[in-house]
């Protein structure tokens, strides 16, 4: 085990979230105040925790901050023009799931990177009914000058709460090295061909539209850009009791051909 | 000889022109099975995207099918796709690498 200083900034704001929820459950109090800007990986956890410990009452002192957090957190629709999807609760009925990711993805795709985005979107959203047996799960996308970023989270059984559901002898394992072995392919499905989600998403997102990825899933997590991935052993006050995917790709998105990264082993025959 | 009767479908129209959803292909499949014919023409034509997953099931169910299921009008990045998944068919095993941590 290693210690680090420096992390990411993904991380980071990650972290303010997991400060906010450590102050409430010690004071009952909220203090959203106390940062000035966020992001969607500290405001969709956040919203997650308001909505399981039933939290009335959030209010910012910077009204310009509070005016951003009451439109990011309303049902209001997605209007084309704006630079954020609001916040979007995924549909427990799949009938309905289409279209919300269609309004995501229009969004996201605006500015190049159509196919990159499908992809990913697509893929992260099945894992999350296809694995998770979630009881939320929120989805928002928010586009700043020179990145955008999206962020998925359920807070369902986690990723290595289902690869040790389905692989017995791995109940030991440490989270972090289950989420490697899901990004490695190990799948808990029987079927051939099944367990590339996730691994060809990150690589897609990391290598082909260069951007960075952070995943946090029980008391593991994973930090990954196009260079070396960071994997991390959470404590007890980081820890995220489902699955949160956060990431940042820079503006403009590069249109990328992602046959050459869904699946390299079989670029040839493609 | 049995004649063998023929229905043509575009999928567009069933599902739209973006085919994301493992739950569609399903749903697309339930379709094509009640249709009382032997052989299904899936016409493709305006399709822009497929999803592996999406690719996956529909594949699956095609293998599973009693019915003759022939695509058309196939655009080359959904035939990729096709390709992508019948190329990676073969079940991996577990990665045996113990990879380090940095304590957060």
């Amino acid at each position: 085990m290693v210690f680090m200083r420096n992390n990411p900034d993904l991380v980071n704001h990650y972290l303010r979230f997991c400060r906010l929820r450590s102050d409430y459950l010690s004071s009952k109090d909220l203090d959203v105040g106390r940062y000035n800007f966020y992001y969607p990986v500290t405001i969709l956890p956040l919203i997650n925790f308001i909505k399981e410990h039933s939290i009335k009452y959030v209010y910012h002192p910077n009204a310009g901050v509070n005016r951003y957090l009451s439109i990011i957190t309303s049902s209001s629709p997605y209007r084309s023009g704006k630079t954020y999807v609001p916040i979007v609760e995924l549909p427990y009925a799949r009938t309905k799931l289409d279209f919300t990711l269609k309004r995501i993805i229009n969004l996201v795709s605006k500015y190049g990177g159509s196919d990159a985005f499908n992809y990913v979107i697509y893929e992260l959203s099945e894992n999350i009914y296809e694995h998770s047996n979630f009881r939320n799960a929120f989805l928002m996308a928010q586009r700043y000058s020179n990145f955008l970023e999206i962020c998925i989270l359920d807070n369902g059984v986690t990723i290595p709460g289902n690869i040790m559901n389905n692989y017995p002898d791995m109940s030991k394992e440490e989270d972090y090295q289950a989420i490697y072995d899901a990004i490695e392919g190990l799948s808990t499905k029987k079927e051939e061909g099944r367990g590339y989600g996730l691994g060809s998403s990150v690589k897609l997102f990391t290598k082909g539209l260069e951007g960075k990825l952070f995943i946090v899933s029980r008391c593991g997590a994973c930090y990954i850009d196009k260079s070396k991935p960071t994997y991390y052993k959470l404590n007890s006050s980081h820890r995220w009791d489902g699955t949160l995917i956060s990431m940042r790709v820079p503006l403009p998105p590069r249109n990328v051909d992602i046959y050459q990264y869904i699946y390299p082993q079989s670029d040839k025959k493609l | 000889m049995d004649k063998i009767n023929n229905r043509r479908i575009f999928i567009t129209e069933e599902i739209s022109e973006s085919l994301g959803l493992r739950y569609s292909a399903k749903q697309f499949f339930k379709h094509i099975e009640s249709i009382p014919a032997d052989s299904i023409t899936v016409d493709f034509v305006d399709t822009k995207f497929i999803s592996r997953s999406f690719a996956h099931e529909y594949l699956s169910r095609k293998k599973s099918s009693h019915k003759r299921i022939i695509e058309v009008n196939t655009p080359e990045n959904i035939n990729k796709m096709f390709r992508v998944v019948e190329n990676s068919n073969n079940k991996r095993s577990r990665n045996p690498k113990r990879i380090k941590a940095v304590i957060l």
